[in-house]
């Protein structure tokens, strides 16, 4: 219940500021592995006690309707799961019915600013943690890799 | 200069262990002027916090990761020669014709593989993000023998002292360095099959 209220409360104070710098940076449209890694890590560190709100939206040619929540998933476990640098309550999620013109989007805010955003193109995850191929992977990195991805992979 | 892995800074001119290693690496796979990571990385969200370095050690050497820039601050204008120890063995892709591959995010990468030879047996090392490549759907697919810069000319091999041998340039696909990330090639090592610290292989760490 918290977490709803957190959400309603943050969203409620969304900084046009840090919309407008978002639009300046001319950012929207997928990155890629390498960057979002970086955008949450980034984000993760800008936060520091503060929570972390992801806002995930699906793109208008998100075939599935839910992708959001996959990526919201990948996003939150990245910095939970996999890195091991936020607790589950540090990172609080939110979906929007809201859909993207383009592509399925996850906006990332800090203390009721948008901090950065993440695209992702549609109907596919987004890429996060190793940011290499499947073949290169050992068991202990595919274990790793299926902490953001469990639809991906069978448990083992 | 990064800081060491303890996150202390060297004594006044004397790099750090670690900073020694990433030299050696980068002598070992690039051109002059290549810059390695294997544990703090360069810090770029949109287009802040250039020369800024973050702990990425779960990215790179725990996951037996290290970057390979084109230089310190991986310049995306720069094409700086990637190169494989002379008697490294290209291993042909297992499930792919070629190096160019499409991953679960819909992002475009290439990827080649090279068992090394020597002091080095049982090392193999995956290139991911490799310039200078032709063919394939956006140009990442197979490696020449002569390489396209990005200016779209041909070059040949650029290594004088014959110890190694170029495969291509720093920072190919879903690398090239125009976004939040720097113009790099991740290089995965791993061990008789088990990804491995690459400052413990190239550096006895």
């Amino acid at each position: 219940m918290w977490k709803v209220l957190w959400f309603v409360v943050l969203i409620g104070s969304v900084n046009l500021d840090g919309l407008a710098q978002a639009k300046l940076s001319g950012a929207n449209h997928p990155k890629g592995c390498e960057e979002n890694n970086r955008i949450l890590e980034a984000a993760n560190e800008e936060a520091g006690n503060s929570i972390v709100l992801l806002i995930g939206y699906n793109g208008r040619l998100d075939k599935n309707r839910d992708m959001r929540s996959r990526r919201l998933y990948s996003a939150s476990a990245y910095l939970t799961d996999y890195l091991g640098v936020r607790t589950k309550d540090a990172v609080v999620t939110g979906k929007s019915d809201i859909s993207k013109p383009d592509f399925g989007l996850i906006e990332i805010y800090i203390k009721g600013r948008l901090y950065s955003s993440i695209w992702a193109n549609p109907g596919y995850d987004i890429g996060l943690g190793s940011c290499d191929s499947l073949e290169s992977d050992d068991a202990a990195s595919r274990r790793k890799r299926a902490l953001l991805y469990p639809w991906r992979f069978k448990r083992t | 200069m990064r800081r060491d892995s303890q996150g202390l800074a060297p004594a006044a001119g004397q790099p750090s262990r670690e900073q020694l290693c990433n030299d050696k690496i980068a002598r070992l796979f690039g051109g002059v002027g290549a810059d390695v990571a294997t544990n703090l990385d360069y810090k770029i969200v949109l287009g802040k916090n250039l020369g800024k370095t973050i702990d990425r050690s779960d990215h790179l050497y725990k996951d037996g990761v290290f970057h390979i820039y084109t230089d310190t601050e991986g310049s995306f204008d720069k094409d700086v020669p990637l190169y494989v120890p002379n008697g490294a063995k290209f291993r042909k892709p297992a499930k792919r014709p070629h190096g160019e591959y499409q991953d679960f995010s819909g992002e475009w990468k290439n990827e080649f593989v090279f068992n090394l030879s020597g002091q080095y047996k049982g090392v193999s090392i995956f290139f991911v993000h490799v310039a200078g490549t032709y063919g394939g759907k956006h140009g990442g697919a197979y490696l020449g023998k002569e390489f396209i810069n990005s200016l779209g000319h041909l070059t040949r091999n650029q290594n004088a002292d014959k110890t190694a041998t170029q495969i291509g340039f720093i920072g190919g696909l879903a690398g090239e360095g125009r976004g939040e990330a720097l113009r790099h090639t991740h290089v995965v090592v791993k061990v008789k099959g088990v990804r491995t610290d690459p400052r413990k292989v190239f550096c006895g760490f």
